[in-house]
């Protein structure tokens, strides 16, 4: 990393030295960075709630593979009621490939899409953390400028002050 | 106190553009917000294309409609998926060109109301020397 005297921020007009924006700036700047930063936190903690759920998925596929035609299983009603049942079907699961649209596959056809949506989301996830790392360093160099250039300010004020009475 | 009357007014223009400009801000944040929906309603609808594009002959497909699932032909399920595809593509267009055009305006307002801010600063000063 450069040194906070050098630090520096991308914008749309390009490179910009911190140390040369007025405090008006550098606030508007802090915004926007801090609303970046918690948009790429919530959408980080999406990513990882779907890849655990697509991981679970996988899982379950897994499972249904190893099972035999009427195997007894106990079926969810709610989350606190359950009957027992057999399974009809063990060569044949039902998927979700979203947008409302499902497709039967077999069992380990369904682990393999399961991996690979999980892999994709991943990869995702991995560029948005490089993405949130970068934009809380420089929220944490713009934070620091301001924080100098108002301790700066205030003494200035201070020694006006004396300077008058 | 021609000069107070002066000021009075100027702050009050200014206080109206600082609001001219929230509300351009808000904007610029729906419009954002819009494009980033359609675009995720895009990565999505690209995904499932991808997924019947590459299923095997003869998988059966479904589609949910309200809560029934309803068997479909791979044709009829692939052309659907185009045909959203194509339109959530000619929305995301248009979204894009929307938030640039507010982005541009939220741009002029805020020098507008920098170089009024600016004046303001320069007179009052002006009015304080000329006092003592």
């Amino acid at each position: 990393m450069k040194s906070r005297a050098e630090s520096a921020v991308e914008t749309p007009g390009g490179t910009v030295a911190l140390g040369s924006l007025p405090p008006e700036q550098l606030d508007r700047l802090q915004g926007e960075l801090q609303r970046e930063v918690q948009m790429i936190s919530a959408s980080l903690s999406q990513l990882s709630n779907a890849v655990s759920r697509l991981t679970a998925s996988k899982e379950n596929a897994a499972q249904i593979a190893e099972m035999s035609n009427d195997q007894e299983i106990l079926v969810p009603l709610t989350s606190s009621i359950y009957v027992p049942g057999r399974l009809a079907d063990t060569k044949m699961v039902l998927i979700d490939i979203g947008t409302g649209f499902f497709v039967e596959k077999s069992p380990a056809a369904a682990e393999i899409h399961f991996a690979k949506r999980a892999t994709l989301l991943k990869e995702e996830a991995d560029k948005a953390t490089q993405v949130h790392t970068q934009k809380r360093q420089q929220l944490e160099a713009v934070s620091a400028v301001l924080q100098r250039k108002t301790a700066e300010l205030a003494s200035q004020n201070r020694e006006t002050k004396k300077e008058e009475t | 106190m021609a000069e107070m009357q002066v000021l009075s007014n100027m702050k009050r223009r200014i206080e109206k553009l600082v609001g001219e400009v929230k509300e351009v801000q808000n904007d610029l944040a729906n419009s954002v917000n819009t494009m980033n929906n359609l675009q995720s309603q895009l990565t999505e609808n690209k995904l499932v294309k991808d997924e019947l594009d590459n299923l095997e002959q003869g998988a059966k497909i479904f589609k949910l409609v309200g809560p029934v699932l309803i068997p479909q032909q791979a044709d009829e399920a692939k052309s659907t998926v185009n045909t959203r595809i194509e339109y959530i593509s000619k929305e995301v267009k248009n979204a894009k060109e929307r938030a640039q055009k507010v982005e541009k305006e939220q741009q002029q307002r805020r020098v507008t109301l920098l170089t009024e801010q600016q004046k303001f600063q320069a007179l009052v000063q002006q009015v304080s020397a000329q006092k003592q």
